[in-house]
């Protein structure tokens, strides 16, 4: 089968407190993937995939780069230890960028990782959000980060989470991002519900419409951009599923099943998207990926497929299937069984229609 | 008017659509992390 992990707590400390993160709520652990659990996931990965498969790891944290280069050196030679000898392996790192410096930069130029930077715009709507715990914002650290990037000529994407004021100046967002060059490629990702440890909460969140609104007027600041290179993330996806082109992002593919979260001491769960109910966790990486992720085998996972499946029946029916196949089940957990985007992301889909028929695309 | 073939080049003026248009199914489409997160 096809894995690609996510480990999403290389270590669950920050040196942020975003206050829209996944962990804003919870109690922060010192945690970091040991040795011996680093030996475990890089093997059974490797063991668990198609001799010729393309394996990505995705780096997470927390901040992973709290975990230090000498982690990542041991990550990399246990990839090309565990490694079938046609599998190809690639490395994922999402980072805040505070504590970027030469010595990673160094690191990722040799390995070939591929970063991706959050920063959600200028600083007026970066710092409001992503602060130290003593409340200071961490803009210019972050461009500090970028910076050793760029002098380093690692290339990396920017995450940009689409939060409750920056929601309101799309030109303003678009025109830091396309002005700046700081990156080719940028994903406007919407504040949603935060997992609190005991349940959601959307104090920080966006409203739908409005996230959607914000895309409407991104896509027509995209459109007149003489910026060709510039990737703008979920508008590009949507443009390529009207084309009927090949599609990777996971809110349009109709299925999560590829990725999966581990976490520090080994535990394994569906995409963090969900938060981290005892339903969507799996087992434990020592007991091998083909017991756990095999719906014959294991009653957890069969009873995840079966709400995929179940989440989405009204779905085959739309018109939109074809672009968005259902979307992201997160967004049905959100919503407590209802797709939270699904009404607004049609407004968008049909947005977007309307232009490629102008050009005659669709 | 008649329709081109999906994911046909067409004259399009737009930078951004004509580059997807060129790049349709080329490997520099999945050099990058497509990962829904933050």
């Amino acid at each position: 089968m096809e894995i690609n992990p996510i480990i999403k707590e290389v270590t669950t400390d920050c040196n942020l407190r975003c206050k829209y993160c996944f962990f804003a709520k919870q109690e922060r652990k010192r945690e970091r993937v040991n040795a011996e659990t680093l030996k475990t996931i890089v093997s059974k990965i490797c063991e668990c995939n198609p001799d010729n498969q393309e394996i990505i790891f995705y780096w997470h944290g927390g901040e992973p780069l709290l975990a230090g280069i000498d982690f990542y050196e041991q990550a990399v030679e246990l990839q090309q230890r565990f490694k079938k000898s046609d599998q190809k392996i690639r490395n994922g790192l999402e980072t805040n960028a505070t504590l970027l410096n030469s010595e990673w930069a160094d690191f990722f130029g040799k390995t070939g990782f591929e970063i991706g930077v959050s920063l959600d715009g200028p600083r007026e709507y970066h710092d409001e959000y992503r602060c130290y715990p003593n409340g200071r914002g961490s803009f210019n650290d972050v461009m500090k980060g970028i910076r050793v990037l760029k002098d380093n000529e690692i290339k990396f994407s920017v995450i940009a989470v689409v939060n409750k004021r920056s929601v309101l100046a799309p030109e303003k967002i678009f025109r830091f991002f396309s002005s700046n060059e700081i990156s080719d490629f940028v994903n406007l990702v919407p504040a949603l519900g935060i997992e609190t440890g005991h349940g959601l909460s959307f104090e920080c969140s966006v409203e739908p419409a409005s996230y959607i609104d914000f895309l409407i007027k991104v896509f027509d600041l995209w459109m007149k951009t003489d910026r060709s290179e510039l990737r703008i993330l979920p508008l590009e996806s949507i443009v390529r599923a009207f084309l009927g082109f090949y599609q990777e992002d996971c809110r349009f593919t109709g299925e999560c099943r590829k990725s999966i979260v581990i976490e520090y001491n080994g535990d394994i769960f569906a995409c963090n998207t969900y938060g981290y109910g005892d339903f969507f966790k799996f087992g434990s990486i020592e007991d091998g990926m083909e017991t756990i992720l095999n719906p014959q085998k294991s009653p957890k996972y069969q009873n995840y497929l079966n709400f995929l499946k179940k989440i989405k029946t009204n779905c085959f029916k739309c018109k939109w299937y074809g672009i968005c196949k259902g979307g992201c089940p997160g967004w049905y957990y959100l919503g407590g069984g209802k797709n939270i985007l699904c009404q607004d992301f049609k407004r968008l889909f049909g947005y977007i229609q309307k232009n490629l028929e102008r050009y005659q695309l669709v | 008017m008649k329709k081109s073939v999906r994911g046909k080049i067409s004259p399009v003026q737009l930078a951004v659509l004509q580059r997807i248009l060129e790049e349709k199914n080329s490997d520099s489409t999945k050099k990058v992390i497509w990962h829904a997160e933050f």
